[in-house]
């Protein structure tokens, strides 16, 4: 697993809700990309309810997702358990556009059928927010005030 | 460490190439240290700029250096490797910043970049191990417990900047409380103090 520590990490969509005999948890990291990267990435987490036993072996997910005004384009994966956990499911998506997308879990298996939709908003990765402009130029401005009292000191002594 | 160059000076040993970075070559290796900074956060200014006043995509805007070698903006060995950069930098011209205000100031940038660095661990360890911090889906770095979905590498890189550049602040204008002797050139009246004429206080 590559380790993305720079890029926006996954945030929680569902947090630990009873749907049927499950408790889910949805994450998702709806990264946009022009270039048919698959950095649309989403977790579901399934537990059973009844505390304390396992998931079934049999239990599947499939995690489709759809841009909000067209529901006819869902794209569906099952969605691969984790090696080390697997209760934890996940699913990578490309994602062509910025906007809002419908994201829903299916899960199947032995405790019954259950289903979860959600809104996610999807925008390229690198995409700095706006409000940044001015942390990037803070360093400049710092600088330029040591430097500029540098000068100021040295040439009027 | 004045008193340790002293010595070597005294006894004839040539200054070794730390040695020479913290006295005599300080204030260049300072200067050349916040080009590489600000460079990194021109890099960042300058993405920003494509994106918001030249009007270009997301995609094509990668600053400047991500615009020749556009593999380069998803890379994370760069994004690690520049913060490598600056715990090597704060650690080497550290001993430099010999006064009270200056060093303080100089060993919290050191402490979060080092801190910085050892989330990074924990993100390998988790990854290694597949048990992630805090039941979340994927390695999670403390800092993301606390701050959901920040932007880490301008968060680190800001609470890094920020003291030292107080450091370098203090370093350069010291205050007249303090009273260890700089072993180098770079506070404002260094050139001056040389000359019998002149008194700075």
């Amino acid at each position: 697993m590559p380790i993305e520590a720079h890029n926006g990490p996954p945030f929680p969509v569902v947090t630990d809700r009873a749907i049927g005999k499950y408790i889910v948890s949805v994450w998702a990291d709806p990264d946009a990309s022009d270039e048919g990267d698959a950095d649309g990435q989403f977790w579901v987490l399934v537990k059973p309810a009844a505390a304390g036993s396992p998931l079934p072996a049999d239990t599947t997910v499939q995690i489709s997702l759809w841009p909000i005004e067209h529901r006819e384009a869902t794209l569906t994966q099952t969605a691969r358990p984790d090696a080390n956990e697997p209760t934890r499911r996940t699913a990578a998506f490309v994602i062509d556009h910025e906007g809002k997308y419908g994201v829903k879990a299916t899960i199947a298996g032995v405790l019954g059928p259950a289903e979860i939709e959600a809104v996610v908003d999807a925008e390229y990765g690198e995409r700095p927010r706006p409000f940044l402009i001015a942390v990037f130029a803070l360093p400049f401005i710092l600088i330029g005030f040591v430097w500029a009292k540098l000068l100021w000191r040295r040439w009027h002594w | 460490m004045y008193a340790a160059h002293a010595d070597t000076a005294r006894s004839g040993r040539a200054l070794t190439l730390v040695e020479r970075l913290n006295g005599p070559q300080h204030e260049l290796a300072l200067r050349l240290f916040v080009v590489i900074v600000l460079a990194h956060w021109a890099e960042h200014l300058l993405q920003a700029v494509q994106i918001y006043a030249l009007g270009w995509p997301v995609p094509e805007a990668r600053g400047l250096l991500g615009y020749f070698y556009p593999w380069l903006i998803t890379s994370e060995a760069l994004h690690y490797g520049y913060a490598l950069v600056m715990l090597i930098g704060l650690l080497l011209l550290r001993s430099g910043f010999t006064g009270d205000l200056d060093r303080r100031w100089w060993n919290i940038s050191l402490g979060i970049q080092f801190f910085h660095h050892f989330e990074h661990l924990l993100l390998q360890i988790q990854a290694i191990t597949g048990h992630y911090f805090f039941g979340r889906p994927v390695p999670t770095s403390l800092i993301q417990y606390w701050v959901p979905r920040v932007e880490l590498h301008l968060f680190y890189n800001s609470i890094v900047f920020i003291p030292m550049v107080i450091a370098m602040y203090y370093h350069l204008f010291p205050p007249a409380t303090e009273t260890a002797r700089p072993q180098c050139t770079c506070a404002w009246h260094s050139g001056l103090t040389a000359r019998p004429d002149m008194q700075i206080g």
